[in-house]
């Protein structure tokens, strides 16, 4: 959808986060309300690995950041095992976040610069008193676990590199044990040599560590090399969401045709259909979002926001005009 | 003769800890009119390489080797010719669109500025040469664009201003340094398209420097790959890919995911971190994370040899090259 429904929940008792009816604003200039995410739905099951692309403004990190209540959002539920979290007090919001832990694009500012790795690390278990489950011992392996040499452990961030540093913050998140990582841009920052590096930790740990991932990154090729499940999203709504090979190799919505295209050495026919610039959050188009910069808009579009239609066993899209066909449940 | 040639350059900055070596032996040429891309990683002298050009560097940084722009010496301009080369010969646009651009003036004072002080333009004529070159980058409404300022533009738009600023005075040769890589994939593609037609329409020559290759595979001619300071290969776009030799640029080829390859598939990251460049140069940049790292590697710097098989002109600084597929 950049549009609005449900229909791509799946069962509670089959997810560990469900998130319904989603929306975050923001006050705006002159009385204005930017509207960051609007009535977004979706699910992540334990284990899985949820990849949210879109263009820089389309609300990605704006969801993930509403998912732990930072900021809270305006409406809508956010489930994570059995309890909303919108709905928590101040403690229990703080216990609970030590689940849901998460790493950051810049990750040397991600860090206090007056704090040794060893301190940054061993912060989180000295708050929550697990420091006799996180022994000297353990915390040794588990900065060794991430590739820094536990030798260093008295030195402070800016004495690694921005690729260190990365390791390090992911560390401190799983000194905390958590069930959910969220990692939004965490490989923007880095070197493409270094990146593949990061990458390929994360994949280590999350199987180590039982993680289930939001994988924030406006680079496909990236989301797509990480992702079970993908989220399209455009202007704080969703576009395409489902299982990533469906959605990368038969995308439905004109966006995520547009968006794939752009990606250089896709072959993914440009059919320049993304043409004008994003507007903006202050003042969202009427109908389907997209609609001003879609080549296939009609007038449906600019008045009525379209709504989940099912395109494969777990591919979900909103468009007016899609470029496939929806199936019923008799076709599966 | 080549429009631009560079030759043997060498950037050496002085620090309160030491020289630090940022660019080492390095040499290439642009044709007129033609494309090429520098491409590495941070700290591999790309960008240290055409700041010396365009005499952007501190006064710590010391330079030798030569730069022939059209039969000048530009590290030697004489002052007046120095006056009007920067931004009339060579043009030069940056990675931020906002950083390039002051914030608390209109767009159109920016533009004709430059016209206006090379090519002595009354205001008048300035403001119509604006709209054109605005028109030229695909602006739309480029009459109420030159009123504005930066601000109330968005990323993309701010680096075509740049851009259209760049293109003033017809610059023969534009530098563009991570033009895209501040923004959306969908922008870096009109951006890389617009400056690939601009270069074809107004014959000029780009050097665009980057840190992804994907970038630079289908819009330039020939491209350079850099890494601690030093040219590692150097080859025209095509043969580079068909023929890859350098350990470094096969590293660098396999550690980028792609949109063909299936989910969970396991990336070959290269090994350890970036070179020190406060350590003189005296064997490869590369030996401590190469993975075909020979003795002579980390005795001596590998000379720069010639790949007699593939297209003419393939050039590649390492003593265990690596043909074919790695």
């Amino acid at each position: 959808m950049v549009g609005i429904g449900a229909s791509n929940l799946r069962e509670r008792s089959e997810t560990l986060i469900t998130v319904e009816n989603l929306t975050v604003e923001f006050p705006g200039p002159r009385g204005a309300t930017v509207q960051a995410v609007s009535d977004v739905s979706f699910d992540v099951q334990a284990g899985e690995t949820l990849g949210i692309v879109g263009e820089s403004g389309c609300g990605k990190s704006t969801t993930a950041k509403a998912i732990i209540q930072m900021p809270e959002p305006t409406s809508g539920v956010v489930t994570y095992r059995d309890s909303d979290l919108t709905t928590l007090d101040k403690a229990e919001l703080r216990r609970m976040r030590t689940d849901l832990q998460m790493i950051f694009q810049d990750p040397i500012s991600a860090l206090n610069p007056r704090r040794s790795v060893w301190d940054i690390i061993r912060e989180g278990p000295e708050i929550w008193g697990t420091e006799d489950v996180w022994t000297e011992q353990r915390l040794v392996q588990l900065i060794e676990s991430v590739g820094i040499d536990p030798q260093y452990r008295d030195r402070k961030p800016f004495q690694f590199s921005g690729g260190q540093c990365q390791r390090i913050g992911i560390a401190r998140a799983l000194a905390l044990d958590p069930e959910v990582l969220i990692c939004d841009e965490p490989v923007s920052a880095l070197d493409v040599s270094v990146q593949a590096q990061i990458l390929n930790l994360l994949d280590d740990l999350q199987t180590e560590h039982d993680l289930t991932m939001l994988f924030i990154s406006h680079d496909l090729a990236v989301v797509r090399n990480v992702s079970d499940r993908v989220m399209v999203m455009y202007l704080g709504r969703i576009a395409e969401i489902g299982d990533a090979d469906s959605i990368f190799d038969n995308p439905v919505h004109p966006y995520t045709t547009a968006l794939l295209s752009a990606v250089p050495g896709s072959g993914v026919r440009d059919d320049g259909s993304l043409s004008g610039e994003l507007p903006s959050p202050l003042d969202p188009p009427s109908g389907c979002r997209f609609h001003t910069r879609c080549s296939d808009a009609t007038e449906v579009c600019a008045t009525t926001v379209p709504e989940f239609t099912k395109f494969g066993a777990d591919h979900w899209a909103a468009c007016h005009h899609p470029q496939g066909t929806p199936v019923t449940l008799r076709d599966l | 003769m080549a429009l631009l040639e560079v030759r043997d350059l060498a950037v050496t900055f002085s620090t309160a800890n030491g020289p630090v070596y940022a660019v080492s032996d390095v040499s290439f040429s642009v044709e007129r009119g033609a494309a090429i891309g520098i491409v590495g990683e941070s700290g591999s002298g790309k960008s240290v390489t055409v700041k010396s050009l365009m005499n952007l560097l501190p006064s710590s940084a010391k330079i030798d080797g030569t730069a022939t722009y059209d039969g000048l010496d530009v590290f030697n301009l004489e002052p007046s010719r120095r006056k009007h080369f920067y931004g009339v010969d060579v043009a030069m646009v940056f990675q931020n669109p906002m950083t390039s651009l002051n914030p608390v003036k209109r767009i159109g004072e920016q533009l004709t500025e430059g016209m206006r002080f090379h090519r002595k333009l009354s205001r008048g004529d300035a403001t119509a040469r604006a709209v054109e070159l605005l028109d030229l980058v695909r602006i739309p409404d480029p009459a109420k664009r030159l009123r504005q300022y930066p601000h109330e533009l968005s990323g993309g738009m701010r680096q075509r201003v740049v851009i259209a600023m760049a293109l003033a005075n017809d610059p023969a040769l534009l530098i563009a340094d991570e033009p895209t890589t501040a923004l959306d994939v969908t922008v870096q593609r009109d951006i890389l398209d617009l400056l690939d037609g601009l270069r074809r329409d107004l014959d000029m020559a780009l050097v665009l420097i980057t840190h992804d290759l994907g970038v630079v595979r289908d819009r330039t001619d020939d491209i350079v790959v850099m890494y601690g300071g030093r040219v590692m290969e150097g080859a025209p776009t095509e043969d580079l890919f068909a023929n890859t030799v350098h350990p470094y640029t096969h590293a660098l080829r396999s550690s980028i995911p792609n949109m063909s390859m299936p989910r969970g598939t396991r990336l070959s990251p290269i090994p350890g971190s970036p070179p020190d460049l406060a350590i003189a140069p005296t064997s490869c940049p590369f030996a401590p994370r190469c993975t075909h790292v020979t003795d002579a590697c980390r005795t001596a710097l590998p000379a720069t040899k010639t790949l007699d098989s593939g297209a003419s002109g393939h050039t590649y600084a390492c003593v265990n090259p690596q043909l074919g597929e790695v």
